[in-house]
């Protein structure tokens, strides 16, 4: 492989025509860099500088407090909600993350073929993913109603108690999932569809030919050179996952008893219930913080077990 | 090892096209069995049958005394070499090599032993360690036959596994493959498209077209008595050369009308147009371009010679091929490389009457064999 | 070595831009220029007139069904005058207008020029300067405060300063099933301690299973019950501010009591996003005798039920206490605008308070008349006719309180009501769940 020199001018070029091609490189550049800076990169530096402070959000004054948010935070009340949000959180990503990347490769072992009616159930499976999670969660709200919604309906139907979807605190959680799952599963299918369609079938046959049956070749062949979908699918929806809260907000606000308060939910409920910025901006830099140190973990472990099919 | 049979096979596909018709082939034990012929001619589909991958429409498959048919790939005790070898990418080239045993369930140190075997064989220990990403196309297409010959196999298969390495790499690999051959003493069937191929490798060579079997014949019968047209113009190169010519019948002696000549036929040939009543018919005359000379010997000794101008002049070293226009196609001739003509230069061209072949022109039989 | 260099210079205008965002730095940093506090308060009438044309927004949170009316009220004030035109805008629920309105103040800017605020909000409004001080336009207008129920008028203050009006004002009743309860001869109890007893003869329990519930409870919200402790003695917030009362003996009693009807299927204690709608038609249904709600949503119940529907007063404490909390929201002025738009604000203001406009809420929505002279007018007799429900309400006019002012409240409501319901729903010992309730409580309030 030859050593890749990326956006070097040709090195025919004269110094003066180098120097004057780098700046217009950095022009181009430039509208893209200045939106990162002021949008992004800017609010979380300015994140953490608020963390220091005990700005309320709807009085213009504050005071710089050192780390009086930081020890509310880790050692005082605010301890035992964080806890309980990263548990809910991790909970929460660990589900999403189960539906996606398992029912995903299910769904579409179970779809891979190229007929007429299973590209319409492939649709059907699929079409979830376009509802807007916000108009989905109101519906969802609905299907779960203890009293009247459909779904205890179609229980009772079968003989079955009607279940407190949304009003059991152990069972709360999993009526977000089932939300979200509804949706995931359709985008992880598709996702490792178009995967396996990239396995050539030459691999196949080889296995079939040394002695290996269905479920072998899975594991052995499809699954393996899956490894680059399933790392993607892992990193994208996990952050995802993590930041969950439009679903939590219209089916639970939280509850019951916080066992569905995620950690933005948290966040949210500092900013705008308590108006405590400063408390809501060290929490989200924790999360932030997480989120960084997960992705670079992932990265170096997906290094050995990530097979890139040249 | 045992031997292999197909009876009667045919391959039709759901959408009717007809891929295989009618093979029928006995294979004995340790014979180098060649499948050649144009593209889509029904090599490939064949020797995927035989594997398993493909199912059989009609016939009866039998590898030893058992009738295979619907037997499992895996467990019909063959192995394959693929044409893009099929390595596994994500394994290292040890166990690509140790996948099948590990399958079979065989015990890790035999594993090693087998594989380090093969390895040796195929001059692979240094490469054990590397994925397939890393390993150059003769490297991999001789893991792809490690992976084969790991597993001890009844009969190898190997389709068209040279077709994708350089000309050089191509003629160094026949050779080991026929080393292998040798050396193993197994059962191989071999699918190619280049006749060169066919032709130094194979004991037995089966030319196909279009699904149907042309010959089954050594290279050599192949070479000096194909059947019919086809397999005339596809083995050898450069191709035969086709002619009509009119046949006339006087008596007992047989010409053949070629360019205003007529050209009497040596007895043998001459029985075969009386018997096949092809008096005053055109036939096609086939004549390679060893057989054309224009050496003086030649030409003071031959009724069939003609002068012509040399459209092109080949060089390749220890050969030289002269072009010209006859009897309305392009004629190819070999001569001596040592020759002084040049092309525009009128030539005397003799043909070796003894070494035609004859071709009915509807059926494209041989009519002389 | 440029690399490093370039990195090192971004990190350090990346770290310039974080900490110049504060003016002044050091200790202490001001985001933006307070107005309203700074000003000089002027009496002076001339100050606040509105000199050219203008066009205000007006922030609101109500729904369709109010569209009409709205439209009515606005149109009867940009006729009254030629100066002022209103463009009102619709913002949500009383939350979803809290955030606006919060991300507008700490922006700087978007405020609107006038807006409704739910009455819990008062207090927060008041206090960080959002809301701008009415005493200086109420003294140089001459705008008569004094006929407002005075309950209501003090809810819309902070500090004693008149910082919101109350506009649409609502406080808890029972609203009850009238046709039934002629039939079981029977009327809403005054005291809390008869309850019991009451509901075990309006509800319909068969072999643990509910057929009717005698009330039920709305836990959402700990404004339906917060009453009920209120006038049994508890304070809910102590004195000092930092610390609360509901692990006393008093509290503990209130909360076995309505853990106690619903133990025996008298009552349940309703939680969850769809609690409200669920349980407004478990009334129109006719499977509950009564429910705890608000009374702005009379006009709504009437419309739904087909059996006539009366409202109660919750009911009090032994000692008779039976002082309600307002409910609704209030009018106030964002302070940061400049000053011909609180002008605007302000002579729009006094349109929507005047006691016409009143009225002409009450009649077309469930919420109540606001002055105490309505009771003994003829539109007030009109009133009580048209809906005879309502007397209840003019009759305890006055005992409408403020909300309690803390800034912690919000916090503290929602440690509340989740440990009424986990206490509740989760059958957990009432006395052990109110003490650990109270702690977290106290660790909110101390730490804020």
């Amino acid at each position: 492989m030859s050593k890749n020199k990326t956006a070097s001018p040709p090195a025919g070029m004269s110094r003066r025509r180098k120097s004057r091609s780098a700046w217009l490189d950095f022009l181009c550049v430039l509208p893209a860099l200045a939106f990162l800076l002021v949008f992004i990169y800017y609010p979380i530096v300015d994140l953490v500088r608020i963390s220091f402070t005990d700005w309320n959000l709807i009085k213009p004054q504050f005071n710089y407090v050192g780390f009086d948010n930081w020890i509310w935070l880790f050692t005082g009340s605010g301890t035992k909600y964080l806890l309980n949000s990263l548990k809910v959180t991790v909970l929460y990503t660990a589900g999403e993350l189960a539906v996606t990347i398992i029912g995903g490769i299910i769904f579409a072992l179970i779809f891979n073929r190229m007929t007429k009616f299973f590209g319409t159930m492939r649709a059907i499976v699929f079409v979830p993913k376009y509802v807007a999670m916000s108009s989905a969660a109101v519906i969802f709200l609905w299907i779960f109603n203890k009293n009247t919604g459909v779904l205890n309906y179609a229980l009772g139907l079968l003989g079955i108690a009607p279940v407190d979807w949304l009003g059991d605190r152990n069972i709360a959680l999993l009526s977000v999932l089932m939300l979200t799952g509804w949706r995931a599963i359709g985008y992880g299918m598709m996702i490792y569809l178009s995967a396996m369609m990239g396995i050539s079938k030459d691999y196949y046959e080889a296995a079939s030919l040394d002695g290996a049956n269905a479920f072998q070749r899975f594991k052995s062949i499809t699954l393996p050179l899956l490894s680059p979908t399933t790392l993607f699918l892992f990193v994208t929806t996990f952050i995802s996952a993590m930041k969950v809260f439009q679903s939590v907000d219209i089916l639970t606000s939280g509850g019951p008893y916080r066992s569905t308060e995620v950690l933005v939910y948290m966040v949210y409920q500092y900013a705008m219930r308590d108006f405590r910025i400063d408390r809501a901006a060290t929490i989200a830099i924790v999360f932030f913080v997480l989120l960084l140190i997960f992705t670079a973990a992932t990265m170096k472990v997906s290094n050995k077990n990530v097979h890139y099919d040249s | 090892m045992a031997s292999l049979s197909l009876e009667h096979i045919d391959k039709v596909y759901d959408n009717g096209f007809q891929a295989v018709k009618d093979f029928n082939l006995e294979i004995e034990d340790k014979e180098f069995i060649i499948f050649v012929g144009p593209s889509g001619c029904g090599k490939s589909t064949t020797l995927r049958m035989i594997a398993g991958l493909e199912d059989i429409s009609a016939g009866t498959l039998k590898i030893g005394d058992r009738i295979v048919n619907d037997v499992e790939p895996k467990d019909r005790d063959i192995a394959m070499v693929f044409q893009n070898y099929a390595l596994y990418p994500h394994m290292t080239v040890f166990d690509n090599m140790a996948f099948g045993l590990k399958l079979r369930k065989v015990p890790k140190d035999e594993i090693k032993k087998k594989v380090l075997e093969a390895a040796k064989i195929l001059d692979l220990e240094k490469l054990l360690d590397r994925k397939p990403k890393a390993l150059s196309g003769g490297q991999r297409q001789r893991v792809a036959m490690g992976r084969a010959i790991v597993r001890n196999p009844k009969v190898f298969l190997m389709d068209e596994p040279l077709s994708n390495l350089d000309a050089k790499l191509r003629v160094q690999m026949r050779l080991e493959i026929s080393k292998l051959h040798q050396k193993l003493g197994t059962t191989i069937i071999y699918v190619t498209h280049d006749q060169t191929e066919a032709m130094t490798l194979g004991t037995r060579i089966v030319v196909m077209k279009d699904g149907v079997v042309q010959q089954v014949d050594t290279p050599h019968n192949l070479y000096h008595a194909p059947c019919n047209l086809f397999v005339a113009g596809f083995i050898g190169s450069p191709q035969m050369n086709f002619l009509d010519a009119k046949v006339k019948v006087q008596g007992k002696d047989v010409y053949l009308t070629l360019e205003g000549k007529d050209i009497l036929l040596p007895a043998d040939k001459a029985e075969k147009l009386i018997a096949g009543g092809y008096d005053g018919k055109t036939v096609v005359m086939g004549i390679r371009p060893e057989d054309v000379y224009d050496s003086q010997l030649m030409v003071s000794t031959s009724h069939a010679v003609y002068e012509e101008t040399i459209r092109v002049y080949e060089m390749l070293g220890a050969e030289v091929f002269l072009y010209f226009d006859f009897a309305g196609t392009n004629m190819t001739a070999r001569v001596d490389p040592r020759t002084t003509v040049r092309a525009g230069d009128k030539v005397k061209f003799a043909l070796d009457i003894n070494k035609i072949h004859i071709f009915d022109k509807e059926t494209e039989r041989t009519i002389t064999n | 070595m440029r690399k490093r260099l370039f990195a090192v210079l971004l990190t350090f205008v990346l770290c310039m831009t974080a900490f110049t965002a504060c003016s002044g730095g050091g200790s202490t940093g001001i985001s933006q220029e307070t107005t309203g506090e700074t000003q000089a308060a002027s009496t002076d009438a001339s100050d606040y007139e509105v000199t050219e044309p203008i066009t205000i927004t007006w922030w609101h949170a109500m729904e369709e069904q109010y569209t009409d009316l709205l439209n009515e009220v606005i149109d009867e004030f940009e006729a009254s005058q030629d100066l002022i035109t209103v463009d009102a805008q619709y913002m949500g629920s009383y939350s979803e207008l809290n955030e606006k309105l919060a991300t507008a103040q700490a922006a700087g800017e978007g405020l609107p020029a006038i807006a409704i605020a739910n009455t819990p909000y008062v207090a927060q409004y008041g206090e960080s300067g959002m809301a701008e001080n009415l005493d200086p336009y109420i003294e140089a207008t001459g705008f008569d405060a004094s006929d407002f129920g005075a309950g209501m008028l003090e809810a819309a203050q902070y500090d004693g300063k008149q910082v919101s009006l109350p506009f649409q004002i609502s406080t808890q009743v029972v609203y009850y099933n009238a046709d039934m309860a002629k039939e079981l001869g029977v009327e809403i109890p005054e005291k809390f301690s008869d309850m019991t007893e009451f509901l075990e003869k309006v509800s319909v329990v068969n072999n643990g299973t509910t057929e009717r519930y005698g009330t039920i409870v709305p836990g959402w919200d700990q404004w339906y019950f917060e009453t009920f402790y209120l006038n049994n003695g508890v304070k809910i917030v102590n004195d000092d501010g930092v610390s609360s009362d509901l692990d006393s003996e008093a509290a503990i009693n209130v909360a076995s009591t309505i853990k106690d009807w619903c133990d025996k299927g008298y009552a349940y204690f309703a939680t969850g996003e769809t609690a409200s709608d669920d349980m407004r038609q478990a009334f129109i249904d006719g499977r509950a005798f009564s429910v705890l709600h608000t009374s702005s949503l009379y006009d709504t119940y009437v419309d739904r039920c087909d059996f006539e529907v009366g409202m109660a007063w919750l009911p009090g404490g032994d000692d008779g206490s039976k002082m309600s909390e307002i409910g609704g929201n209030v009018l106030f002025i964002p302070a940061n605008n400049d000053q011909a738009t609180k002008n605007a604000a302000w002579q729009f203001m006094q349109f929507l308070e005047s006691k016409e406009m009143n009225m002409k809420w009450a009649e077309g929505t469930g919420y109540m008349p606001t002055r105490n002279s309505v009771l003994t007018t003829e539109e007030g007799q009109a009133f009580l006719e048209k809906k005879p429900a309502f007397q209840c309400i003019f009759d305890n006019l006055n005992e409408i309180q403020p909300r309690i002012q803390n800034p912690a409240w919000d916090n503290l409501a929602t440690i509340w009501k989740n440990g009424m319901a986990e206490m509740i729903n989760e059958n957990m010992d009432v006395t052990s769940s109110m003490q650990a309730m109270t702690q977290e409580i106290n660790e909110v309030l101390e730490d804020q």
